[in-house]
């Protein structure tokens, strides 16, 4: 994973780099907007400052993805078939145990 | 009675024409059923009707008031769309299946007492089941008995408390529980209905079964079972503070899982327990505007879920594959089920225009102005996790993410394309008319989710999700691999039951064979042969090989001689009535 010779950035296309471009642009005018316009009442002290919630939604979504995949690279994931196999083995084994997957 | 004619009637009727018609003509009913059944719902006026006698008991079969209204105004819709996207499946059990599975929804809806809910709920347990095990593959049959012995064990709890409600009570009333007094046996029945509504760590038959159902039961499935659920505990458990704990519980849980996942009804799957989280917080916080939250969230979320499905059940009908690790790049060859995937995608997420704005954020709101900050802190949080899960990952890989590995797309039937258009248009519809929603919820309406600064903490909370999965998108690629969840403990409970199991059953087992030797019980064997025949022959003509298949698995399941685990549920049947009937009498 990550493992990419050139940065991400250098594969896009003229269009897509201008799309990309468009995109940060209308972030950072939302935000700007956050300046202007207010929460109705804010609910816990920081919601009242401006970007509140672009900063909530980009690191909740950088946490949120960082941990699920840390879990899935440690405790949760599993080989496809790894009920199956228990399943078809002797009843009173206990399943293998699978070793985590590697990804480095 | 003309005010009143029960939708579940449309749909009893409509599979027993379904069954009886010869070749093909039958697929066509369903749709007309639930044209009828829109029909019946549009015209129904609150009271009650259809009460019944049965053993010196009064049954309710319709109870109509505005919190049964919302919910059959949305189911029958739902059907009606969902019967247009089955239109072209020429198996007949499976529109039987899901007829009988609808009958039962409305059945729990408009029922006035625990007595019709309990029978009507096992209906749906059962027709539900066959849906998974219609298609007929063995990973189906297997997740549908382990999905059927989950609402199996959510029946017996809902049985236990109707029971001993009874018992201490003397009614039957399906009526609102006292938050401030509950009682044991109110506890069991508020656990019978978390089971249904997969309130985690109870959930684990739904991620598992759904992914294995058939590509157009999997749509009937994300619509009635869970919002079932949420509209029975609306009606009893409304103001549980629990339930807004396990709620916001839910929301967050399912997103981790469906960032991970790579099967896409998985992640869907998945995402019905975040989203039903929202729901169960709703009723949980209990106040008019969250339980408001919660029938508006149901409504949009059974169309938007709905469509979801049907977009990913067209890439499964398509590609024969629902795996992200091995689709990729389909924008140029599955062009609408794209913009329908994503027209319910927006929907979820909550973007302004679409219905899940109208909805959700009522929710959140309701939850904050009741000072409940952290559940609304957390709703929050899991909005991000829906829109970066649901809404950008899943169709980023299905339909961009690399170059078309050139997978032999089968044709999609139009039917099909018709019932996404249908749902699309009306997230939409809902999404700039919120006002057509609002009118249907049971209280009145105090929320106006089209102002500046709501429109605007969307776009933000949105876009900047947006921006963390273009960081991550690196990171976030879907692997070939499934992940643990609490359904790996409920399998390890069963082995060691099992394990335990084993030895005593074999001794009856022993003892059984011999007693019937020496007391020559010739004439009973006959019987039981005659039964055993008629099962087979039945069962087997309703599911072909299924049967068969369910019986293999049970006896590598069971491991013991006798392991059939047909034979035990239809024992567990017989034992729960007797043991009803015993209760019965003597109460």
């Amino acid at each position: 994973m990550g493992q990419h010779p050139t940065p991400p950035s250098a594969l896009l296309s003229a269009p897509a780099r201008k799309l990309r471009n468009l995109m940060f642009a209308a972030l950072a005018l939302l935000v700007l907007l956050n300046l202007f316009i207010h929460p109705h009442e804010p609910h816990f002290g920081l919601d009242a400052y401006a970007g509140f919630w672009a900063v909530f939604g980009l690191v909740g979504a950088v946490v949120l993805g960082r941990a699920a995949k840390g879990l899935a690279h440690t405790v949760l994931g599993k080989n496809e078939d790894f009920y199956e196999k228990g399943t078809e083995d002797s009843m009173h084994a206990a399943p293998a145990e699978q070793k985590p997957p590697h990804h480095h | 009675m003309t005010e009143f004619l029960h939708p579940s009637i449309f749909f009893v009727a409509c599979a027993l024409a379904v069954w009886l018609l010869p070749g093909r003509l039958g697929r066509w009913l369903p749709p007309v059923a639930a044209a009828l059944a829109i029909a019946s719902v549009l015209a129904m006026q609150p009271g009650v009707y259809t009460r019944i006698g049965y053993l010196g008991l009064t049954l309710g079969l319709g109870r109509v008031d505005a919190l049964s209204t919302v919910f059959a105004h949305v189911f029958a819709i739902q059907a009606l769309i969902g019967f247009i996207f089955a239109l072209h499946v020429e198996d007949r059990w499976q529109h039987v299946a899901a007829c009988m599975y609808i009958a039962g929804a409305f059945g729990c809806t408009f029922a006035e007492d625990y007595v019709t809910l309990f029978v009507f709920w096992e209906l749906m347990s059962v027709a539900s089941t066959f849906l998974v095990w219609l298609r007929r593959m063995p990973a189906s049959t297997r997740a549908g008995i382990r999905y059927f012995l989950f609402h199996i064990l959510g029946g017996l709890l809902l049985l236990a408390g109707l029971l001993l409600r009874h018992q201490a009570t003397g009614t039957f009333a399906f009526e609102a529980a006292d938050p401030a007094a509950a009682r044991f046996y109110d506890i069991l029945i508020m656990l019978g209905f978390c089971v249904n509504a997969a309130v985690i760590p109870l959930h684990a038959w739904l991620p598992d079964a759904y992914p294995e159902a058939t590509v157009t039961g999997a749509v009937f499935m994300s619509a009635f079972t869970t919002k079932t659920a949420v509209y029975v505990l609306l009606r009893a458990f409304t103001g549980f503070e629990i339930l807004g704990i396990m709620g916001t519980l839910m929301t967050i849980y399912g997103v981790i899982y469906a960032t991970i996942e790579n099967n896409a009804r998985r992640i869907l799957a998945y995402h019905i327990v975040s989203q039903v989280g929202y729901m169960v917080a709703g009723v949980g916080v209990g106040t008019a505007m969250t339980v408001n939250g919660a029938c508006a969230h149901a409504y949009a979320h059974i169309l938007y879920k709905g469509l979801l499905f049907m977009g990913a059940g067209t890439l499964l009908y398509a590609a024969g594959t629902a795996k992200l690790s091995d689709l990729g790049g389909l924008y140029r060859r599955l062009p609408w089920a794209f913009l329908w995937y994503m027209v319910a995608a927006v929907s979820i997420s909550g973007f302004p225009l679409f219905s899940g704005f109208v909805s959700k954020t009522m929710t959140i709101t309701g939850a904050a102005e009741a000072h409940h900050t952290w559940l609304a802190l957390g709703m929050e949080f899991a909005a991000v996790g829906t829109f970066l899960s649901v809404g950008i990952k899943l169709p980023y890989f299905a339909w961009f993410g690399r170059p078309d590995p050139g997978i032999a797309l089968r044709p999609v039937p139009r039917n099909m394309y018709v019932a996404m258009g249908i749902a699309g248009l009306l997230c939409f519809y809902i999404g700039v008319q919120p006002g057509f929603l609002y009118r249907l919820l049971p209280n009145p309406v105090d929320y106006v989710p089209y102002t500046p600064w709501h429109v605007l903490q969307s776009s933000l909370l949105l876009g900047f999700t947006g921006l963390g999965f273009y960081l991550l998108r690196h990171k976030l690629v879907p692997e070939a691999k499934i992940n643990l969840d609490f359904d790996w403990v409920y399998r390890m409970i069963g082995r060691v039951v099992l394990a335990l199991a084993r030895r005593p059953v074999e001794q009856i087992d022993n003892w059984w064979t011999e007693f019937y030797n020496r007391a020559g019980l010739r004439g009973l064997m006959n019987v039981a042969d005659g039964s055993a025949w008629f099962d087979k022959r039945a069962i087997d003509g309703v599911v072909d090989g299924t049967a068969l298949g369910v019986r293999r698995v049970g006896r590598t399941a069971t491991g013991v001689q006798t392991g059939r685990l047909q034979d035990y549920l239809a024992a567990a049947v017989v034992l729960g009535l007797a043991v009803f009937a015993v209760v019965w009498y003597a109460g």
